[in-house]
């Protein structure tokens, strides 16, 4: 008798208990639509140079080429997920010469696939700034993706002779952002 | 990535618990309140446990969100709700889950009923996972580093650790005289599968510069070890997954994995008849990984300046991809490791009333039921975790409702909730046991809502006197 009765409260409490518990509607589903969007910013490239450093032997030298290697842009989160990029570079000129700045971008031939053209105007009493800011969509984001070299290449401009005790510099810096669409 | 997060969201729904069986705790008629104290004040002639099915606990818990917040069918893009969430949670939130099956258990009594001692014996298997909230590793994956330039970004938020492991242990509980009662219990693990990466430290930050546009650190002093594993985390490994923890996971259960040693002990004092007073430490041990174990480490310094910065110096460019990857080296390491189990701590006090004199119910034959009806007491919990301990304070009312028929309803504020409601009933008909309990069930009114879940329930074969 007595038992029976502890069965029905067990049994009583159970349903109680139960029929208490429910849940919001709950999709674990949309895990699959998970989707981030991180944009990351990072140096690209930062270079000076010395009004002297054009002159050896006190004769102009009036290129600088460098090639850098941008294993970076060649892996498969790259490939996949940057969906948009910008380049900034910004160059200051201390220097009373005139300079071209290209940037130009290697696939993995060698071949030029792209280049960023800067003209800097020469210094006349004040610091020039030249920025210029390059932006890769969907249209044209895998111009990044297949470039393996960047050559950056800084050419003097005719005019007055620089000595190595030349006053001035030349500095580059650049960054640039990155857009990822992760899915 | 994205496995990551799935795993995370995964980790979430599993919903752990936090571990505090406060129901269960001190409650007496219940064999498997040793497992929380062996120094209980039991009392049976035998018992054992039906097998599988004599301890079924688990428990699972998160701090500063739910499964709703995350998962929630109410058109929220699901991306929306994790930067909420991470938005909404701080670096010492986590999320914790914790089952037990208990494979087989038992135990007797020896010497007489005036000098009682009792044995008590098993094996359960444990799933066990603690995962702190990555906080700033989760914004620089959602939003990148450009909105956060000059913020520090702490990778010691990395900071997680599941394992599953069986245990063989042996109690040993003795009243020593009317007043004080103390248990030991002896434990042997086997762990099956571990990962543990809990000591982690370092930062990424970007500030700006005068001459160069950003100044990129990163210093990282990440590890993660894992044991157990090591044949399913090899790229070549291409055998059949399911088939292959069949095989393994009996093996490793039954003394195969890596070995540890631990100990239990516990007391209950009386100082007055009606006043009672326990404490208890649970899960003294440490185990060692010596077999299968596979670790990573991404460890080093590295200031980025950019892919070209050196324009004065002659000669060839740096390659500032491979700088990197040589100043912090993602590196596959076979070394040993320890790791501590988690440290639970319990203690109570109860003051009981209602005393049963001469109802026509009395068991003159022995303590078959408490000489009280009802008690009401308080217990505390602390539990050791990778950063500061989990602790809870639970006030509780017990009461035998009937002969055969006790109930134990629990309030206990923790770090999930404040208004933890929980009921525990245990029952014996015979020689047969069963024995529910479940917490927070002011959340069963919609558990996705809930913060935390804990239930148990078992069946016992019981001989002689339950308990006080």
């Amino acid at each position: 008798m007595k038992y029976r009765f502890c069965n029905r409260i067990i049994l009583l409490t159970l349903l109680v208990l139960s029929s208490f518990s429910c849940s919001s509607d709950l999709d674990y589903n949309q895990v699959n639509d998970f989707n981030i969007q991180p944009v990351f910013t990072t140096n690209l490239a930062y270079l000076e140079a010395k009004a002297p450093d054009f002159v050896e032997n006190n004769v102009e030298q009036p290129i600088f080429g460098y090639l850098t290697n941008t294993e970076f842009l060649n892996n498969t989160f790259v490939d996949q997920d940057l969906v948009k990029a910008e380049m900034y570079f910004r160059i200051k000129n201390t220097i009373n010469r005139a300079y071209r700045f290209n940037v130009t971008f290697l696939n993995a031939a060698g071949a030029p696939i792209y280049t960023i053209a800067m003209n800097v105007p020469a210094y006349s009493g004040t610091e020039t700034l030249t920025e210029k800011t390059e932006t890769f969509s969907a249209a044209n984001i895998v111009i990044l993706k297949n470039t393996t070299k960047l050559a950056f290449t800084i050419v003097m401009l005719p005019g007055p002779p620089l000595t190595e005790s030349s006053p001035g510099r030349i500095e580059l810096s650049s960054s640039v952002t990155a857009y990822f669409d992760v899915e | 990535m994205r496995k990551i997060v799935t795993f995370l969201c995964l980790s979430v729904s599993f919903y752990c618990f936090s571990q505090n069986k406060e129901v269960l705790y001190n409650f007496t008629p219940t064999p498997q309140t040793l497992l929380t104290n062996p120094g209980a004040d039991v009392k049976y002639k035998w018992f054992f446990g039906v097998p599988l099915l004599s301890g079924i606990s688990a428990n699972a818990g998160s701090t500063g969100f739910d499964a709703y917040s995350l998962f929630a069918n109410n058109n929220v893009d699901f991306t929306t709700k994790v930067k909420n969430v991470v938005a909404a949670t701080s670096k010492n939130d986590y999320v914790t889950a914790n089952e037990q099956l208990e494979i087989f258990t038992g135990g007797l009594r020896i010497g007489g009923e005036d000098d009682p001692s009792y044995i008590s014996f098993g094996m359960y298997q444990e799933f066990d996972s603690f995962i702190y909230m990555p906080k700033d590793p989760a914004i620089l994956a959602l939003y990148g580093n450009k909105d956060y330039i000059g913020k520090n970004f702490n990778l010691g938020d990395l900071n997680a650790k599941a394992e599953v492991l069986s245990v063989f242990h042996v109690g040993f509980n003795k009243q020593l005289n009317e007043k004080l009662i103390v248990g030991g219990r002896a434990k042997i693990y086997s762990s099956i599968f571990n990962a543990t990466s809990t000591h982690n430290s370092g930062y990424f930050y970007t500030t700006q510069d005068s001459n160069l546009i950003y100044n990129q650190v990163i210093h990282s002093d990440l590890e993660l070890n894992t044991s157990g594993a090591a044949k399913y985390l090899d790229e070549n490994y291409n055998g059949d997954l399911g088939t292959d923890l069949v095989n393994d996971i009996p093996k490793k259960a039954f003394l195969g994995g890596n070995l540890g040693l631990g100990m239990d002990l516990g007391l209950t004092y009386y100082p007055q008849k009606n006043i009672q007073l326990t404490a208890s430490l649970v899960d003294i041990g440490f185990i060692n990984h010596t077999k299968d174990v596979v670790g990573y480490t991404f460890k080093g310094d590295y200031a980025f300046k950019g892919v070209l910065t050196n324009f004065n110096e002659d000669g060839t460019v740096d390659d500032a991809y491979q700088d990197f990857k040589d100043a912090i080296p993602f590196d596959t390491i076979y070394k040993k490791y320890k790791t501590q189990r988690p440290l639970k701590f319990y203690s109570s006090i109860q003051y009981s009333f209602e005393e049963d004199r001469g109802d026509g119910e009395c068991n003159c034959e022995g303590n078959d039921e408490s000489m009280y009806r009802s008690a009401v007491g308080a217990q505390f919990f602390a539990m050791s975790t990778p950063r500061t301990p989990m602790l809870a304070l639970t006030a509780y009312y017990r009461r035998r409702i009937l002969k055969g028929l006790q109930m134990k309803a629990t309030y206990t504020i923790d770090s999930y909730s404040f208004s933890n409601v929980g009921l525990g009933l245990t029952t014996k008909i015979g020689v047969f046991n069963f024995y529910a309990m479940a917490d927070n069930l002011l959340s069963y009114k919609d558990v996705s809502k809930a913060n935390a879940l804990t239930f148990q329930l078992g069946f016992n074969i019981i001989a002689g006197g339950s308990s006080k």
